[in-house]
């Protein structure tokens, strides 16, 4: 488990790999020093004594005095991530229907044994900037590089990929078809069975193209379990927002 | 003393001054207070440009209106006062064309509110940043950190570019490749870069257009859509991507050359330069 605090002692230099994502860290007297890689093998170490290769650009933070107790958190992204279906997919007025999807977690890196001084958070794959809205107006997000999937066996069990499963109302009179789903991340908390990460469960209310989808999210989903929470969201909220959601080519039409 | 001080309490012209006095020292302060507040309340609900307008414009208008009452205190008689300064309003007016005309363009730039502090604009050749919008002048801070005070009325007259004025851009970039290359191949490689670049959106998709068929290359265009504060980080990798995969996949980036032919069924002539004594060149043709 690879988010439960760790006690340094000076000069103590551990790993860990999370997925694609390997990280250094070592204390000194007065610092903490990270330092970061991403290659493409996926992997899961967790506090191991290892030293870091030579040439990695460390980063330091001034340490608080006493302060021996690190934690890397698995946190969600800082934007909203868009995720297409595995093709068009329609769903007539008044039915249901809902996906899984795999979002990669970031690495928030913290000390003290609650993680309450956040030093930063580190992405453990870099996915690509997307835009969601027309060329005037919309909102920076990222493009998941996997594509939302019907069951959530079909999804891949990798240490830093979370599970989301998002489950969609059309209450409006019209088809809704979409090619994009964008996901407001910073709202979902992290959970934890005991395979994989899981997200809440995001609900969303389609009720016609000019209005914003009704967006809830509820603890997380029946196939999680009993999972319990290892992260808050970003931005919790109490009652549901109200945002736009779907996306079809339509909307580039004016590019 | 005494004396003097009496005669000073009798006469009208110190109870004129004293209430002067104490306009003054009433009316400035409030002054002050009603423009701050008013400038905080229009920064929070306006912008900050139109905040500082109508913030200068209640100070300055509020002095004007304290002046005439402090003179029609004093006694002066303001018809003759108002008269005199119209004529010399059409004085200073003829004297100053040229800053009027600042201050009115001025005053429609603030109203149609092409660009704001903080945008990039280009005018011209000049590309800056707004550093502010005031009466006479714009003053940009260009990339290379220079000042410029650009006068209004030039702004009114000039196309000008507002390069942020939307959250995300497009940046083409012309590439030529040699007439032998398949165009198709080459096609889907760029758009591959795009999908494999970071700071490319993956949404809206890049584009890959066949310009044309040009004097020396197949010229291709890749427009690359990319939020607004990544343009350097886009420009400096993509450039190098496109380059070094070119390099990879063998793809020949054309340049500007010349085939000079012999006859109609002929191949170019081979040509071979030979340094030795003299600088001797031997040509080796068919």
């Amino acid at each position: 488990m690879f988010w439960e605090p760790v006690t340094f002692k000076v000069d103590d230099c551990l790993h860990w790999q999370v997925g694609p994502c390997r990280l250094w860290v070592r204390r000194t007297e007065d610092e903490w020093q990270f330092a970061i890689q991403r290659d493409g093998d996926s992997g899961l170490v967790t506090a191991q004594a290892q030293e870091a290769p030579p040439g990695v650009a460390w980063i330091r933070w001034a340490a608080i005095t006493d302060d021996y107790t690190f934690r890397v958190l698995p946190v969600m992204p800082d934007r909203p991530v868009i995720v297409r279906p595995d093709s068009a997919y329609s769903l007539p007025p008044e039915s249901d229907s809902h996906f899984y999807v795999s979002i990669p977690v970031w690495l928030r890196l913290c000390t003290g044994s609650e993680g309450n001084n956040i030093l930063r958070d580190e992405p453990v794959s870099v996915l690509s900037n997307s835009w969601f809205g027309d060329s005037m107006e919309g909102h920076l997000c990222y493009a998941l590089k996997t594509t939302a999937r019907r069951s959530s066996r079909q999804l891949r069990l990798l240490p830093h990929l979370a599970a989301c499963r998002v489950h969609i109302r059309n209450r409006s009179e019209r088809v809704l078809a979409f090619e994009r789903l964008c996901i407001h991340t910073a709202h979902l908390r992290i959970y934890r069975d005991d395979k994989r990460f899981w997200t809440n469960q995001v609900e969303v209310t389609y009720g016609g193209e000019i209005q914003p989808d009704a967006i809830h999210y509820t603890g997380a989903p029946k196939p999680a379990g009993d999972a319990k929470v290892i992260t808050e969201a970003r931005q919790p909220v109490k009652q549901g927002i109200f945002r736009k959601s779907f996306a079809d080519l339509r909307s580039f039409v004016r590019v | 003393m005494m004396e003097w001080f009496n005669t000073l309490l009798q006469s009208p012209r110190f109870y004129a001054l004293l209430r002067v006095v104490i306009l003054l020292a009433i009316s400035l302060p409030l002054l002050h207070i009603a423009s701050v507040t008013v400038r905080r309340f229009a920064k929070r609900h306006i912008n900050e440009q139109a905040a500082m307008l109508t913030g200068k414009g209640i100070f300055y208008g509020g002095c004007v209106l304290l002046v005439v009452v402090i003179m029609q205190n004093l006694g002066f008689k303001l018809t003759a006062i108002l008269g005199a300064a119209g004529i010399l309003g059409v004085a200073i007016g003829f004297a100053s064309q040229t800053s009027l005309s600042n201050i009115i363009s001025g005053v429609f730039l603030i109203w149609e509110r092409p660009f704001e502090a903080g945008d990039m604009i280009k005018v011209g050749d000049t590309l800056g940043i707004v550093l502010s919008i005031d009466l006479l002048s714009v003053k940009l801070r260009t990339t290379d950190n220079r000042f410029i005070r650009m006068p209004n009325e030039t702004l009114i007259k000039s196309q000008v570019i507002t390069v942020t004025r939307f959250p995300i851009r497009r940046m083409d970039i012309d590439i030529g490749v040699a007439y032998k290359e398949n165009v198709g191949r080459v096609m889907e490689i760029l758009v591959e870069i795009a999908d494999n670049n970071p700071y490319s959106l993956d949404e809206p998709r890049p584009l890959v257009l066949f310009k044309d068929f040009g004097d020396s290359a197949l010229e291709l265009l890749l427009g690359v859509w990319f939020a607004k504060a990544d343009f350097l980080n886009l420009k400096n990798s993509i450039m190098r991507e496109i380059k070094e995969r070119f390099d990879a996949e063998g793809i020949e980036i054309a340049f500007p050359h010349l085939t000079v032919y012999s006859g109609t069924d002929t191949d170019p002539f081979p040509v071979r330069v030979v340094k030795g004594a003299g600088s001797e060149t031997e040509k080796a043709g068919r």
